[in-house]
């Protein structure tokens, strides 16, 4: 009985999906393999790295610390929901303009961070940045152009939201 | 990677989760917030028969403050906790340690009842239980006890529950008016685990340490508090701070020291007066913004 499938109902990006998942199905390996989502990246898969954060029920959280049956009836958000349109986000956009991805591994997770500390202020100082990103390393880029990023995305949706109120 | 199989329990509220873990076998534990178990749990170095998933029980879930009490239900959120105005209120201390314990994305997940219950020796949150002489809250079907958090952690990641029990609530105490507090730590990097760290309560009346409360997490497999180190500061001025700490030959008694890549014992053994000359002036220079 240890194996027996669990029945789950998430919704993924706007979208719902059903699935029979064991339970110790991680949330990360969920997305991956039984969605084909696989802009969830893993890099450690013991909660070191935040390759995998994606935003469940509107908070960040480490897919490869979750387990799918936990998600049940939750709405979750990841990486591949912030450009629907295949136009950029205005994060993603200042990633790309200040070079804060080499290899790109990394980014799924940053993007996430990034955004989870945008959707609660649009004014952070650099320091409060590295804090909200403290939990998600990148080999490659040594961090300062993903910093750099955040702050020109967090002045770019302050000049939108300025913008839209006149 | 995969953990070893196990059979997965939701109970709906603690009482249904309380008869879960009387029926289940020894082997099965709580899952909380998952940020430490499930770890161990990929890696294959923890491999349980079953997990009571907590998250749907809304009834551990609860802040509330009553009589000089600030109880926080085991299933609070780090993150809830620390943001919360009501614990601000009633001991930032509380707010202050988890704000340093992982990272946003871990808080979201990760539980107060879990982070006491999971013992680690750096865990901020159990130095500041030790500090201010916080109760842990056990329960198992049938029966509750109350443990002071002095009597709860035994050794590195063992505490005093048993099988069949599970912490339900934190219990510390509302801090008088015009206590100030400070957390601090050092570590290997900014943002990552502490090396060592210093829980740190104190008042001051007539520009003296009137009362002063301290305990250090990461230097012995458990909190310790630091009672000759309060000892010497109660009464002293302002100005008498550092020549007090340094008066005092060896504060950390008897206790067992760690000894890791992380740092040997004899530098733990230097770190704990500098900390706590940190966290007293840090704690001292909120009286400014409180005044
Ligand atoms: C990247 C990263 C960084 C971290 N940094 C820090 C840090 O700086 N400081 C720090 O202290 N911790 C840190 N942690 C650990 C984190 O704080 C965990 O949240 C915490 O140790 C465990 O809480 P949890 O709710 O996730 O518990 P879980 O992982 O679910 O459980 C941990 C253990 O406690 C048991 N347990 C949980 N709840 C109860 C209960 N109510 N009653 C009885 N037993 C219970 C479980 O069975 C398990 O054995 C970090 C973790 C990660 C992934
Ligand atoms: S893959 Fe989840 S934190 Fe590294
Ligand atoms: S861009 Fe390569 S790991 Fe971050």
């Amino acid at each position: 009985m240890t194996g027996d499938k669990i029945d789950i109902s998430v919704t993924v990006n706007g979208r719902r999906y059903r699935r029979a998942v064991e339970p110790r199905r991680l949330l990360a390996d969920f997305l991956r393999y039984d969605l084909r989502l696989t802009g969830t990246h893993v890099g450690c898969a013991h909660g070191v790295c935040g390759a995998c954060t994606v935003s469940i029920d509107g908070r960040t959280a480490r897919s490869c610390l979750t387990f799918a049956v936990q998600v049940d009836g939750a709405e979750l958000e990841t990486v591949e929901g912030l450009a629907p349109d295949a136009e950029l986000s205005a994060i993603q956009a200042a990633f790309h303009r200040n070079h804060a991805l080499q290899c790109g591994f990394c980014t799924p997770g940053f993007l996430m961070a990034a955004r989870q500390l945008l959707a609660e202020t649009l004014t952070p100082t650099e320091e409060e940045v590295r804090t909200a990103l403290s939990g998600n390393l990148c080999r490659c880029t040594g961090y300062v152009n993903i910093v750099r990023a955040v702050m020109s995305a967090a002045e770019d949706l302050r000049a939108n939201r300025e913008a839209s109120h006149v | 990677m995969k953990p070893k199989a196990f059979r997965y329990h939701r109970p709906a509220d603690k009482a249904d989760a309380l008869r879960m873990l009387a029926e289940e076998d020894e082997d099965a534990r709580p899952l909380a917030g998952g940020q430490s178990l499930v770890p161990l749990m990929n890696l294959r170095f923890a491999a349980p028969s079953a997990l009571i998933d907590l998250n749907a029980c809304a009834d551990l879930a609860t802040i509330t403050v009553a009589d000089g009490v600030l109880e926080i239900g085991a299933m609070v959120r780090q993150r809830e906790a620390e943001l919360s105005p009501v614990v601000i209120e009633a001991c930032p201390l509380v707010a202050e340690a988890l704000a340093l314990n992982g990272h946003p994305a871990t808080r979201h997940r990760g539980t107060v009842g879990g982070t006491i219950a999971h013992a680690d020796p750096v865990a901020e949150l159990s130095g500041v239980a030790v500090a201010l002489d916080a109760e842990i809250v056990i329960e198992r079907q049938g029966g509750r006890r109350t443990v002071p958090a002095a009597d709860f952690f035994l050794d590195a990641l063992t505490t005093v529950v048993e099988p069949g029990e599970m912490v339900t609530a934190v219990r510390f105490p509302v801090l008088a008016p015009g206590t100030v507090t400070a957390f601090v730590e050092t570590g290997m990097r900014g943002h990552g685990l502490a090396v060592a760290g210093i829980a740190a309560a104190l008042r001051i009346a007539g520009g003296r340490i009137d009362w002063v409360r301290l305990a250090a997490i990461g230097v012995s497999p458990v909190p310790v508090r630091l009672a000759a180190l309060e000892e010497a500061l109660t009464g002293r001025a302002l100005g008498e701070v550092e020549s007090a700490i340094a008066g005092v030959a060896d504060p950390l008694g008897d206790a067992d020291l760690l000894d890791n890549l992380e740092g040997s014992s004899a530098y733990r053994r230097e770190l704990v007066p500098t900390l706590v000359a940190r966290a007293v002036r840090v704690a001292v220079d909120k009286m400014g913004v409180a005044a």
